[in-house]
């Protein structure tokens, strides 16, 4: 049995030491997944929140049918979209430097990235921004992503072609407009 | 891929990933040597690919991720299966009819029968319906009361496609109108013959709220 499984089987049974080692090796993921679809910190916190709290109660009922972190990417993705029709009611708060990077290798440069990164993406549709997201930045594989959407892995690696063909052109539109103001 | 045309879309982004066999690589890149479109593409893709791989990732506020893991509510465990069952009003007066019929019948049998342990099993029997009645108002109220906590429904062993404001009638109106069956199941909706992405847009106009919407278990 792998390290994944066991903790999931005491997870389901209520053991939220081992609940909290799950997502402890995924809330990155999911905080950066929220982040880069949400555009908001706050937003993020929240609709991680959410999924979290949904996993922790259907665990129990958790089949195996999917892995783990695939089963907890889907519900994370409702809980996003749940949470991007809230703030369409009322309002969002803008990213903010409450965000910590995991590795925290060269903060400003990495910041930097992440804010023009962050308005590219903003900018893209959200089923192509989901793709890159998805693939690019989080490592799940075609397989993984399919199954998350719903979707056939050709329709993955098509949205994923088109979201990185539009987020190149509208990083080097950012790209330029920054170097001209320089 | 025929000779001389553009590679697709598809056949692009496999050669950028190295996923495409030997023979296929070899026709694109030789396409790619003359078709200066495709070449940008190609440049393109493997620029917004550098771009989101060298992203960090971010990291929830420990506080808060302290906070999510200390105030976990009740797991759906806490439900047995007997409840999952009757968490439907039908199946509950289905079940319940019965039952109560012979409690009425035990309690009238005992309490006519006199005696002070007699007293005690009527009180015990007396307790058995308030705690069934608050099973099922749990089980039909879904969370919809309380914190932030508790406002997931209690259905979300697979989680809702997406929740909405209800009344619940409403939303499945709204599904009907777009040509998919729902019904009202235990405060949530249900669907079928619908795809997560088909619900999503019949109710792309509905603002977000309570209403869990579910696609039927086949």
């Amino acid at each position: 049995m792998d390290p994944d499984e066991r903790l999931v089987r005491k997870a389901q049974k209520g053991d939220q030491a081992a609940f909290a080692q799950l997502v402890e090796a995924n809330q990155h993921r999911l905080f950066t997944l929220a982040v880069r679809e949400l555009g908001s910190a706050a937003d993020a916190e929240d609709a991680v929140q959410e999924a979290l709290v949904r996993a922790w109660r259907a665990l129990p009922r958790f089949r195996a049918e999917a892995s783990f972190s695939t089963w907890l990417f889907r519900i994370c993705l409702n809980a996003i979209s749940d949470q991007r029709s809230r703030r369409a009611r009322g309002g969002g708060v803008p990213l903010e430097d409450v965000v910590e990077p995991a590795d925290p290798r060269d903060a400003i440069a990495e910041r930097q990235l992440s804010s023009a990164l962050q308005s590219a993406l903003a900018e893209l549709d959200e089923t192509y921004r989901t793709a890159v997201v998805l693939f690019d930045v989080l490592g799940r594989s075609y397989a993984e992503i399919a199954e998350m959407l719903g979707v056939p892995e050709g329709t993955v690696k098509s949205r994923i072609f088109r979201g990185r063909v539009e987020l190149a052109r509208r990083l080097g539109t950012a790209t330029d407009v920054g170097e001209s103001k320089e | 891929m025929m000779a001389g045309a553009h590679p697709s879309e598809i056949e692009l982004f496999e050669y950028v990933e190295e996923d495409l066999e030997e023979a296929a690589t070899v026709t694109v890149r030789a396409h790619l040597e003359t078709c200066p479109a495709c070449a940008a593409t190609v440049t393109e893709l493997e620029q917004a690919r550098r771009s989101l791989r060298d992203s960090p990732l971010l990291g929830l506020p420990a506080a808060r991720l302290d906070a999510i893991l200390s105030t976990l509510p009740r797991q759906e465990r806490d439900r047995p299966a007997l409840l999952e069952f009757l968490s439907s009003p039908k199946r509950l007066v289905a079940v319940l009819a019965p039952v109560a019929a012979v409690v009425v019948a035990v309690v009238a049998l005992t309490t006519t029968g006199g005696g002070g342990g007699d007293e005690e099993a009527a009180r015990e029997a007396g307790k058995a319906a308030p705690a069934a009645t608050m099973a099922q108002a749990e089980a039909e109220a879904g969370a919809a009361t309380g914190g932030a906590l508790d406002t997931v429904p209690l259905e979300a062993a697979v989680p809702p496609v997406v929740s909405v404001q209800g009344p619940a009638g409403e939303v499945v109106k709204l599904l009907e109108a777009a040509g998919y069956q729902a019904e009202v199941v235990n405060g949530t909706v249900e669907v079928s013959g619908a795809t997560e992405a088909e619900v999503r847009k019949a109710l792309e106009g509905r603002p977000a709220g309570d209403v869990a919407v579910f696609l039927k278990p086949r």
